[in-house]
């Protein structure tokens, strides 16, 4: 890393808003990116919301050097933070007590940590943000609103992984965030990864992986329109590769329209060998980040039937490298499903497009890259600071 | 003596539209013989209209105090506190009156231990939260266990069928109440340019999608002509869409705040615009059509099934700047058309809904409880 040898300042924190779930796709990032800066010589420490399960990347960190704080949000201090609704006191005293150069805030929605930005503005830290996703569906009040946008216009910068994601979250705060920037995930497959055509035995097959969670991955939109006549006669089936917290509902959904062309894929790491069997990937999701699922499609060389939602339609090429849908909606989908159903025997050389493009937008090393910008915004925190310019 | 309670789930929004058509069903049956009626609702600080005219009826409305939300989180509160009075009453029909089509178990299940038959009203459906496995099948059994679930649209009936994986064979449509009278007819506004839409809805993008119109507004086309749209209503994001019309520039946006005389604002308005991302059945919809009005709406919940598009309005596939773009250039071509598509459109709304919602709801409760 070229930075590694600058002198200080040299202390980071990441800061993680994910709540509820252990662990994430949107946490592999900022997890992935502070080992980088361990090794790269930075005092990194973590602050994460408290979970019963503590899920292994966080011990691992803690074990490679960086000491991770658990936040609690227990019953107590929600009521407590009820009664002291205002962000005029310190929300987390942790933060105090590390002073970090720079704060590196993931959130893992878009409309989350407020309290970070309070704590941040009034101890003069310097932060940055990654926002991992944006729906259009959960819409807080303006009190509410208002400080998470100015605490977007005061990040040196804002990170986003989808330009549909800049451009939504531009119009929800109603704020033009001139610092936004595009980052990329890192993904689970090799760079190189160039898994064998499947054999074109009797059915197509598609495989669909996303985790089992229809109001953000519209499995269900995409069950309503293979329970019709039409795709019931067609030699294709569709595998579900993940796990959710909808799992059952999805079940009893299949059964209710008696899909027998859907199938349960149970959790997989390998997603090459996921790709060396499945012929095209199927995502109807309704809200999205850029999916880990379409750039890892696209790398192994497999074309992507997708939602135009997010970053979907800046992956996929309509009709060139997959088949976007317009909207996440049945008679969309469905339009799209057929373009791709006509031009199925193009599929293959559609997938070498997509093997093109995708690495034409996604860099070989993500985590890398965005280290590297973290440590170029950590030095000119530095820079700043020896001038005698005031943090924000 | 026939004796039906209401519980309406509503708490978040101050008495919102959801809240018309259980209070003034339980309203017209406290008025008619025979029947006793009890409710309970969200303890709203002041005085609300309808629950005033509930009470002056005869109807008995317990005021949920803040412990019962804190039942919730604790089952060992006394169960008095929050159901004393529906032990009291033992209604021969329970009617839960659900804002979200999640809300509201806490109440099947009280209905539930104590062997009260419930009906279930539903007003609105979003598709983006699911609940999870195990809630999910609880809200399944408590929607076949019902003796009715009412729904607002077929659009939300489908989708919740297809949430929990549920026939739900008893669910029938309701409409809502309306605030214009069944033969409003409000003159066509004079002069026809600049052309005027209204958009009436709460000031809340994630339902009502204002933000997607202005980001249709703000392309140069539409800048370049003689359009006005102004949004009428409050609501938790009010701010935000005045910052979001500063940061487009747009001129050509208005707010017009709240109204509460929808046929006078239609004097002054030529169309509808109402690009809402979910919806049940919007009233405004059906009151711009009661007055004559063409609607330019997005393809959501019910919309579809009182608009045909290029008849009585103009629909945009989907709820996002593309498909609302082309509804409303084909509108903008057959703008000369928009006055006898607005007849067009009160003569539909007119077979669809009836005059009198309210009565419809109120005779099928009495079947119900009766049974």
């Amino acid at each position: 890393m070229k930075n590694a040898a600058a002198a200080a300042p040299r202390r980071v924190a990441f800061v993680s808003t994910l709540s509820q779930l252990p662990w994430g796709g949107s946490e592999e990032l900022w997890s992935q990116a502070a080992h980088r800066l361990l090794a790269a010589g930075v005092e990194v420490r973590a602050a994460v919301s408290w979970h019963p399960q503590e899920a292994r990347p966080l011990r691992e960190l803690s074990q490679a050097g960086c000491p991770v704080h658990q936040v609690r949000f227990g019953l107590p201090h929600r009521v407590v933070g009820r009664l002291r609704r205002d962000l005029r006191r310190l929300q987390h005293p942790w933060l105090a007590r590390f002073r970090p150069d720079l704060l590196v805030l993931s959130q893992a929605y878009h409309v989350q940590g407020a309290d970070w930005f309070a704590d941040c503005r009034r101890l003069g830290i310097p932060y940055v943000t990654v926002t991992q996703a944006a729906g259009e569906e959960v819409w807080p009040g303006d009190t509410f609103l208002l400080p998470v946008a100015e605490g977007l216009e005061a990040a040196r910068t804002c990170y986003f992984v989808a330009e549909g994601n800049v451009r939504f979250v531009r119009s929800f705060f109603g704020t033009p965030l001139p610092n936004a920037r595009i980052v990329r995930n890192p993904f689970k497959v090799s760079y190189d990864a160039a898994p064998p055509w499947p054999q074109e035995g009797e059915a197509l097959k598609l495989a669909c992986v996303a985790r089992l969670m229809p109001g953000a991955k519209g499995q269900d939109i995409l069950f309503d329109v293979l329970r019709s006549d039409k795709w019931r006669g067609r030699r294709l089936e569709v595998t579900l590769f993940g796990d959710g917290p909808n799992a059952q509902t999805l079940a009893r959904l299949k059964s209710m329209y008696g899909l027998e062309n859907v199938r349960f894929g149970g959790v997989t790491s390998d997603i090459e060998q996921v790709w060396a069997t499945h012929h095209a990937l199927v995502l109807t999701s309704r809200y999205e980040g850029l999916p880990l699922a379409v750039v890892e499609a696209m790398l192994c060389g497999r074309p992507c039937i997708v939602t135009d939602v997010a970053g979907n339609a800046e992956a996929v090429e309509d009709n060139v490298s997959g088949f976007v849908a317009a909207a996440a909606k049945a008679e969309f989908v469905d339009e799209a499903l057929e373009r791709a159903w006509a031009r199925r025997a193009e599929w293959r050389q559609m997938g070498q497009a997509a093997a093109r493009c995708i690495r034409a937008l996604v860099p070989p090393d993500p985590v890398g890259a965005f280290a590297d910008d973290l440590l170029q915004v950590l030095d000119r925190v530095g820079s700043g600071r020896a001038a005698g310019s005031v943090a924000p | 003596m026939t004796k039906i309670a209401f519980a309406s789930t509503m708490h978040v929004a101050p008495w919102g539209g959801s809240e018309e058509l259980w209070s003034q069903t339980a309203e017209r049956l406290a008025r008619r013989g025979g029947v006793s009626v009890a409710a309970s609702v969200h303890n709203w600080p002041g005085p609300i209209a309808r629950l005033d005219a509930l009470e002056r009826a005869g109807g008995r409305v317990h005021r949920r105090r803040p412990f019962a939300r804190l039942r919730r989180l604790s089952q060992r509160l006394p169960a008095r506190l929050t159901y004393g009075w529906l032990d009291a009453f033992r209604p021969d029909l329970m009617v839960v009156s659900q804002g979200y089509h999640t809300e509201g178990t806490d109440w099947v299940h009280a209905c539930w231990r104590r062997g009260i038959r419930f009906a279930l009203i539903t007003q609105s459906v979003g598709e983006c939260a699911w609940p999870e496995d195990g809630f999910a099948g609880y809200l399944a059994g408590a929607f076949e266990g019902a003796e009715a679930c009412y729904f607002v649209s077929q659009g939300n009936l489908e989708f919740v069928r297809r949430q929990l994986a549920t026939p739900l064979e008893k669910a029938r449509i309701v409409r809502n109440p309306f605030n214009v009278p069944y033969d409003a007819a409000p003159s066509w506004p004079a002069g026809d340019e600049p052309v005027r839409l209204a958009c009436v809805g709460r000031l809340y993008p994630a339902a009502k999608g204002q933000d997607i119109l202005f980001d249709v507004l703000r392309s140069d086309k539409w800048r370049g002509r003689r359009l006005e749209v102004t949004l009428f209503g409050d609501g938790p994001n009010a701010e935000r869409l005045r910052a979001l019309k500063e940061m487009y520039r747009l001129d050509n946006v208005r707010f017009g705040g709240f109204t509460s005389d929808v046929a006078a604002l239609w004097r002054d308005h030529h169309a509808l615009v109402l690009t809402s991302r979910h919806e049940g059945l919007p009233l405004v919809v059906v009151e711009a059509m009661l007055c004559g009005r063409p609607c330019i709406v997005t393809d959501v919940a019910g919309n579809t099934e009182l608009i045909e598009d290029n008849v009585s309005g103009f629909v945009a596939a989907a709820p996002n700047t593309r498909c609302v773009d082309e509804a409303l250039e084909r509108a903008w071509d057959r703008r000369a058309c928009w006055r006898e598509m607005g007849q067009a459109a009160a003569l539909r709304v007119r077979a669809l809904v009836p005059p009198d919602p309210v009565q419809v709801l109120a005779d099928d409760l009495l079947r119900l409880a009766a049974a």
